[in-house]
């Protein structure tokens, strides 16, 4: 049997309808545990925060009254939520931007033969395997005014002690906790490069290229699926920003919200403390409904600009088309 | 032909597949709801909210020698939890809470057990050994202090009474605070000025203790003025009365001049003791509780002494602003369990009698009184200002249509404006008014109150 033909009666024997739920029964049970599970564990209660968001539920009530889109038009009349975005936009184009290109350039560094190259690959990736929560109490110990080491190394050179953890400083100290995990892009993009075929280098190199043409026009152009990748994954996971920000607050239990610095107050924050601090039930899952919105345009826009910008060795619209 | 020849190898296949996701799905959908709030549930057993450091495996080990046939499960205190696991129909039998602020809200949504069908039968104790102080923990429907009980005093204080550090006072030629005449709030800040000490932008020593804009705080502060925050049928908040704005004044002077920790120059240990016994501030906002913590440390004991709740008009009041306690959930599936092991901590068991011999607290019961410590210095002084303060100690009318934290959480957000000038007080004061107000509204239109 030729594979054409393989496919086809392969194609037949499992398609459903012709033979009914018996064909594919097998399939359908042999996914249930993820299909229960995402039904009971996603589908439900993002439905159940969608059912919540028209109501003005605290959490607590027996009663939950039906109010329509009032919360969807309180958040987008409230200047705390426009707020606690554009913070979190500004969180997003500062990280993002360094860490793929903080990545890339130290992944290009790490690739090249020089002394010490696991050694150095370790310490570069060992902050990201470090568990977040514990990163963010060191950083925050670090960063103390009278007792952190940050201003005990700045006052040998005279400075006078800065108060890292309140005012709008409290940002640098996020923004510092958000880089120190370079390193997971790093160990992505080392594993890209080398994956870029060798003999394309040296055409380039027969061809007359530099080091910054070879870079520019092959390197770049090869990896930048994953590059890509690493775009949208970033870009969602920082505006998801939420426990080193929480994290950073001052106090602990249940003031630990409260306290958060305006500076830090990035929208997860505020979400939380509007489910959790204020009781408002309805009103948080209707932010956290827009805040999906948000999160899916910008995806969309990074992948309409990526699909411009982003080379495939292999050309995913032609791939099993025949020529 | 038998039934399990019926059966082929695919439909096997699929049974056994089908059987194992939703088995798989089970266990998940368990783990979810125990991580998300949910308590994994012993057999028999009951599930407390509570502090660990309180209710340590000793006490557990103590109970459950007793009562075998009553574990327990201890889940760390925290009020975002609870909440969580209120709202998702899976409260602990018993939780921790302060029952000054949270009785009403927790009796009017009918959250909590009425223990007087209980206590009536109660065989080891006696609603005439029940300190008076116990009344925080009742609701009639209408205000705090009559009506059914919800909740038992684990140990209380005056909780704005503060603890000072006598070489600090000394060492800035500043009189030692006494017994019977308590200090104003101007006073305390015009004190905390000389014995705030700063080197090369860090502070060494904070002259105050850490202050903060609650909602506990602000009511105690206007009650000395004879006045309050909530209107009588507690549906409203106001801070823009004169006394309101005093307090909230104060509150921004403190920040503005820099003599203790606020919410914009925040203590890193998030609570008083650690810098207080590190010498690094030289007040501790404390009732007679702390007197535990300084027991541990004989250095800190030759130092710390109780002062009254300062004044900032012209009536004493010392109040407690917490009356922390245990309360059942009305949802347990085992309420006579629940209520022995209420009793037996807060009041009638062998831990009960350790806290007050190590002064963690004023016993829950009267007969308790006498065990409490005064063998060192510093205990016997405490005990003679605690004495004197009682005759001073009122509970403060809280709203049952809020929880304390988000009207705290809502004045917090303002602060840091107002600290910095962008807001007047005035200003201040009517933006809480109205963010307050608005939690209120919403909880009284769950409620089915119309405002």
């Amino acid at each position: 049997m030729s594979t054409q033909s393989l496919a086809k009666y392969v194609r037949s024997r499992n398609r459903p309808g012709a033979s009914g739920f018996r064909g594919s029964g097998a399939f359908y049970a042999f996914i249930s545990p993820w299909l229960i599970g995402t039904v009971l564990l996603t589908l439900f209660p993002l439905g159940y925060a969608l059912w919540i968001s028209f109501t003005n539920w605290d959490g607590i009530a027996p009663n939950q009254n039906w109010i329509g889109l009032k919360n969807y038009t309180d958040a987008l009349s409230d200047p705390r939520m426009w707020a606690s975005l554009q913070r979190t936009g500004l969180l997003a184009l500062a990280v993002v931007p360094v860490t793929i290109c903080g990545g890339l350039a130290l992944a290009l560094l790490l690739n090249e033969k020089v002394h010490w190259r696991s050694g150095l690959r370790m310490l570069v990736y060992l902050p990201a395997i470090v568990p977040p929560v514990a990163a963010t109490l060191t950083w925050k110990l670090l960063f103390d005014r009278d007792s952190g080491a940050i201003n005990g190394v700045t006052a040998i050179f005279g400075a006078d002690a800065v108060s890292w953890m309140s005012g709008n400083t409290v940002f640098v100290v996020l923004l510092v906790v958000m880089l120190w995990g370079i390193g997971a892009g790093v160990l992505i993009n080392l594993a890209a490069l080398q994956d870029v075929p060798a003999e394309l280098h040296e055409a380039a190199r027969l061809d007359g290229a530099n080091a910054f043409t070879a870079f520019w026009h092959v390197t770049l152009p090869s990896i930048s699926p994953v590059l890509l990748f690493q775009v949208i994954t970033t870009t969602i996971g920082v505006l998801q920003t939420f426990v080193p920000a929480l994290l950073l607050s001052p106090a602990n239990g249940p003031a630990a919200i409260t306290a958060v610095p305006e500076a830090n107050r990035v929208f997860m924050v505020d979400v939380y403390a509007q489910y959790f601090a204020y009781s408002k039930y309805g009103y948080a899952s209707a932010m956290l409904w827009l805040f999906f919105l948000v999160i899916l345009v910008v995806t969309i826009i990074t992948f309409k600009i990526g699909g411009r910008t982003v080379f495939y060795a292999v050309d995913p619209s032609k791939e099993g088309k025949e020529g | 032909m038998n039934a399990l020849n019926n059966v082929s190898r695919r439909s096997l296949l699929s049974g056994a597949a089908l059987f194992a996701g939703f088995a798989a799905a089970g266990g998940l959908t368990g783990c979810s709801a125990s991580g998300a709030g949910g308590a994994a549930k012993k057999s028999g057993g009951l599930t407390i909210m509570g502090n660990p450091g309180e209710i340590t495996q000793e006490v557990i080990d103590a109970w459950v020698k007793d009562h075998p046939e009553v574990p327990i499960t201890l889940i760390k205190d925290d009020p975002t939890r609870l909440n969580a696991m209120m709202a998702a129909g899976t409260p602990p039998d018993l939780a921790r809470s302060l029952g000054a602020i949270s009785t009403a809200n927790l009796a009017s949504r009918g959250l909590a057990l009425d223990l007087d069908p209980y206590l009536a039968k109660s065989s080891t104790l006696k609603e005439a050994d029940l300190a008076k102080i116990n009344d925080v923990w009742r609701w009639d429907g209408n205000k705090q202090g009559s009506g059914p009980r919800y909740g038992f005093v684990k140990d209380w204080s005056q909780d704005s009474m503060f603890w000072y550090n006598t070489e600090a006072f000394a060492a800035a030629g500043i009189p030692l605070p006494t017994a019977d005449k308590p200090l104003t709030y101007d006073q305390l800040l015009e004190y905390a000025e000389p014995m705030t000490k700063r080197g090369g932008g860090k502070v060494e020593q904070y002259g105050l203790f850490a202050t903060a804009p609650s909602i506990e705080n602000l009511s105690a502060m206007v009650a000395t003025t004879n006045g309050r925050i909530f209107n009588d049928d507690l549906t409203k908040a106001d801070f823009t009365s004169p006394e309101a704005r005093q307090a909230l004044q104060w509150h921004i002077d403190v920040a503005k001049k820099q003599v203790g920790y606020t919410l914009v120059d925040p203590n890193p240990d998030g609570w008083d003791w650690p810098p207080f016994d590190a010498k690094r501030t030289a007040m501790a906002l404390a009732g007679y509780w702390f007197g535990g913590m300084v027991s541990t440390n004989p250095k800190t004991a030759e130092f710390a002494r109780l002062a009254p709740a300062p004044m900032m008009g012209s009536k004493r009041v010392s109040p407690t602003t917490s009356a922390t306690g245990y309360w059942i959930s009305s949802k347990t599936e085992m309420k006579d369990e629940a209520y022995a092991f209420l009793e037996w901590y807060c009041c009638t068991g062998p831990n009960a009698k350790v806290r007050a011999q190590t002064g963690v607290g004023m016993p829950s019961v009267t007969t308790l009184t006498s065990e409490l410590p005064q063998a060192l210095p510093y205990q016997s002084e405490a005990m003679k200002v605690q004495k004197n303060e009682e005759q001073y100690l009122q509970v403060l009318p809280f709203s049952p249509y809020a929880q304390a934290v988000a009207v705290s959480a809502a004045i917090a957000e303002l602060f840091p404006r107002a600290a910095t000038g962008e807001l007047s007080v005035g200003q201040f004061a009517d933006q809480a008014t109205t963010a307050v107000n608005e939690l209120l509204k919403q909880g009284m239109e769950l409620a089915g109150k119309k405002g």
